[in-house]
């Protein structure tokens, strides 16, 4: 099995019907669904490396691209 | 008002002790500087004069404060002592005050707004201001918020928690700290006033768990919520570092279009990942490399850039402003109460309370905000890659 990744999906549309039928394909194509934002036209989830190509094919799907990770310094350092 | 200043290198000195710590205070000015301090109780002459002779200094353990004489390199050496959660709080240089014969009409002399407010505010010109950030609501999107600290006392915060299995309470000390510069009290029980929009409305997001770890995901869901909720500012002390060269994310960049779009303007850290005195000027992190995310570097009392703040480099993210990020004093988890850090994610929320401070004194949003933080900036002698437009004033 390929490496899971959590991705970032931009769409082109406002409309919340449109952004939840695109979630829905998404989700057939090999996405986990985490969060729908309706308010940044943007959909959140996790998905094989191996399908993120068919993601991107959809239409109405701007891009993909895999999530950053952030980690803070531990609270006792003196640069945060 | 300058302190008098023999030529010798040697000076006069407030020590600020944290609270119910003088006499720890004054042991540790002893052990790490050599300074003996008198307790003011044992003196005499309780007369400016007579203090000033007093060698070494003297002690107020009431009012948790000594007033010191000292050589320059004995203060470096309890300056080193500040870093580590100890006694001493603060240290500054003694003011010369003078008796005011003009009207009560004339503002507050500058010796008495030195000890009443961080040099962060003071260097942003937050005290003379007088925009308060009220009607303003201010997202803080980081690791939560210590909601029961006396500092924040009367104040709502509304809060909201995106890591599974986590609440919203702090449980590593960042989100606090960078709430309390952006948003917290001008006049806290104890130390000088250090939140620049102090009555803004405070929406406090949890996208970094107590560890102080989160991902875009989480991060996107904290602005999506912030933007439902009409702040006009979201503030983002969080970086991830890229490389040079790196293109800035596409979906974040346009997500935060969007947010643009819907009256939301987005502040984020410019990246710690500079080592300046080695020669090394790391590149703007994601996601402030986003060309509609500002981006803000750091600093220090001197007005020079910190040595770990981020530039702006060929082909990489720009940054669009400075602000104090040195050894920044803020609220921090109880029992600790207070804790001074530095850092760019430091900068940041000083901008972020700025912001808010533009959008109630002009009653503007995003675009609008970006311009007037930019042109009200005062202007440094520093490369434009390093400060942006400069460092941020309040209006």
């Amino acid at each position: 099995m390929a490496p899971l990744r959590k991705v970032i999906v931009s769409v082109d549309t406002e409309e919340p019907e449109t952004l939840a039928d695109i979630a829905a394909q998404l989700s057939e194509h090999g996405l986990d669904v985490d969060a729908v934002l309706d308010t940044l036209s943007t959909i959140t989830g996790t998905c094989d490396e191996s399908d993120l190509g068919s993601l991107t094919a959809i239409p109405g799907v701007l891009d993909v691209e895999t999530q950053y990770s952030y980690q803070l310094p531990p609270p006792t350092k003196r640069v945060q | 008002m300058t302190q008098q200043d023999d030529g010798s290198g040697v000076a006069r000195y407030l020590v600020l002790f944290e609270e119910d710590a003088a006499d720890e205070g004054s042991r540790a000015m002893t052990n790490v500087a050599g300074i003996r301090a008198v307790h003011s109780g044992e003196i005499a002459a309780q007369t400016g004069d007579g203090l000033a002779q007093v060698p070494g200094g003297v002690l107020w353990p009431d009012l948790g404060v000594a007033v010191v004489t000292a050589a320059t390199d004995q203060i470096n050496a309890l300056r080193g002592v500040l870093s580590t959660r100890g006694p001493i709080a603060m240290i500054e240089r003694e003011q010369l005050v003078y008796a005011i014969s003009t009207p009560a009409s004339q503002p507050m002399p500058a010796s008495s707004e030195e000890a009443a407010f961080t040099w962060g505010l003071r260097a942003i010109n937050a005290p003379a201001s007088t925009a308060t950030g009220a009607g303003v609501r201010v997202a803080v999107l980081d690791t939560g918020i210590d909601l029961d600290h006396p500092d924040f006392a009367g104040r709502e915060i509304v809060s909201r928690s995106f890591i599974e299995g986590e609440d919203v309470d702090d449980g590593h000390g960042h989100g606090t700290h960078v709430i309390g510069t952006a948003c917290g009290s001008r006049t806290p029980d104890i130390g000088p006033g250090y939140g620049v929009a102090y009555e803004s409305e405070i929406y406090a997001g949890k996208v970094l768990n107590n560890a102080g770890a989160g991902t875009d995901g989480g991060i996107l869901a904290g602005i999506a919520w912030a933007v439902q909720n009409g702040c006009a500012v979201v503030s983002m002390s969080l970086g991830a570092p890229v490389q040079p060269g790196q293109p800035h994310s596409v979906t974040f960049e346009r997500a935060a279009r969007r947010a643009m779009n819907r009256g939301t303007l987005i502040i984020a850290a410019a990246g710690n990942e500079s080592a300046r005195s080695d020669g090394v000027i790391a590149p703007v992190s994601h996601p402030a490399n986003c060309p509609t995310i500002m981006a803000v570097g750091a600093i220090d009392p001197r007005h020079k850039v910190a040595d770990f703040s981020c530039g702006t480099l060929p082909d990489s993210g720009a940054v669009d402003l400075v602000a104090p990020g040195v050894d920044v004093h803020s609220s921090w988890p109880m029992p600790d109460r207070h804790n001074t850090i530095s850092g760019t994610s430091m900068a940041t929320p000083h901008v972020a309370g700025v912001a808010a401070l533009d959008a109630q004194a002009y009653q503007g949003t995003t675009w609008e905000l970006w311009a007037r933080l930019s042109q009200t900036a005062e202007r440094l002698p520093l490369p434009s890659t390093d400060v942006g437009a400069g460092l941020v004033q309040a209006p």
